[in-house]
């Protein structure tokens, strides 16, 4: 099942969001490869805000602050990374994949900005990039981001997490 | 000018892949570079300032000095400060041949350029450009827009460089210069330095 919610924060913490990750305070890390380990004639930025049990960056506070562990309804969180990456000169599709295959742990992933890319999955359904959108599904569920080919960059947040309901 | 293929040596290279590529080192975005029309991502090493002192701002500040200053001392560059110096990420953009000619600094100056990772696609891929027009002579502005045909029009290419891993040029700072756009499935890392 995938979920949807649009209008997640609201414009008013939407915008700071989308603000600050792209202020000259928030940094961003090289992957030469995405998804796997293997060559992909793409690259992107990266920013871990949660991994292994502990908040990875000082922004992971700031985050939480907004209250996303509650509107997720969060039990327990595994990994909350944001991917950044280039406009192309048309859409470039990131290899399907699952994020891990842990029983009853859910993704999701927050468009910080309104583009062309979208979140594609193995049955064929799309869930476009639209700002301030949340889109929960199951871990498990292959799935695969895309880049976009009318705005500058394409900047998302992924959620891994148990939830605190029966999945 | 000078070209020096083997500028970085090869254990230097080393630590420079290690921090860059999937590694600590981080970068910022930035909406402008010469203009909006050119985002990109960057890591500033040392702060531009109008003062006599060099602002290091980074912890990976030492990596890029060493390896630019064994470039000074085997070419026998003497400088006195060093006045802005930081690594960056271009991206591919396939709709213009070149980016805005520009200066780096207002004031006299050298600009040394490190390419820290090979393009796969083209030769002029991530090429650098220095042109025969030199500021204030030219009578232009620092940054000159490559949306104005016109404007663009006037420019002669003096050099232009291929970008290869471990390579370092230096030249003249009020030469203007730019760079061709990354081909797609390209990205371009340099290590800027401007010193007198």
């Amino acid at each position: 099942m995938i979920k949807i919610i649009d209008n997640f924060y609201g414009d008013m913490v939407s915008n700071a969001i989308q603000k600050g990750m792209l202020s000259l305070d928030f940094p961003w890390f090289f992957c030469e490869n995405i998804v796997s380990k293997s060559p992909t004639n793409n690259f992107q930025f990266t920013h871990v805000f949660y991994k292994e049990g502990e908040p990875k960056t000082d922004f992971y506070t700031d985050l939480v602050t907004l209250g996303v562990l509650k509107k997720l309804e969060i039990a327990a969180l595994v990994k909350i990374k944001a991917n950044f990456q280039s406009k192309t000169e048309s859409i470039i599709k990131n290899p399907l994949h699952v994020d891990h295959s842990f029983p009853n742990c859910l993704t999701a992933i927050y468009y910080v900005n309104t583009n062309n890319g979208f979140t594609y999955f193995e049955d064929g359904k799309v869930v476009e990039s639209v700002k301030d959108r949340m889109v929960i599904f199951s871990s498990n569920m292959l799935h695969g981001g895309t880049t976009c080919s009318d705005k500058k960059y394409r900047c998302v947040i992924n959620f891994n997490f148990y939830p605190t309901y029966e999945v | 000018m000078i070209i020096d293929v083997s500028g970085i040596d090869k254990e230097d290279q080393s630590l420079i892949d290690f921090v860059l590529v999937d590694g600590p080192l981080n970068f910022q975005y930035s909406a402008c570079s010469t203009s909006y029309r050119f985002p990109f991502m960057s890591h500033v090493l040392v702060n531009r300032n109008n003062t006599d002192i060099t602002e290091i701002v980074s912890p990976f500040y030492k990596i890029f000095y060493d390896v630019f200053d064994k470039f000074t001392k085997k070419h026998q560059i003497n400088y006195n400060k060093i006045l802005r110096a930081c690594i960056n990420c271009t991206v591919p953009d396939e709709r213009y041949e070149m980016m805005d000619p520009h200066v780096d600094q207002e004031i006299d100056h050298q600009v040394c350029i490190m390419y820290l990772n090979n393009l796969s696609t083209t030769d002029t891929s991530g090429a650098t450009l220095i042109f025969d027009q030199t500021f204030p002579d030219a009578n232009l502005d620092e940054v000159c827009d490559v949306g104005n045909v016109e404007l663009i029009k006037k420019f002669t290419i003096k050099e232009e460089i291929v970008p290869k891993k471990r390579k370092i040029i230096c030249f003249d700072g009020k030469h203007y210069h730019t760079i061709r756009p990354p081909k797609n499935g390209d990205y371009r890392f340099i290590s800027i330095f401007n010193f007198v």
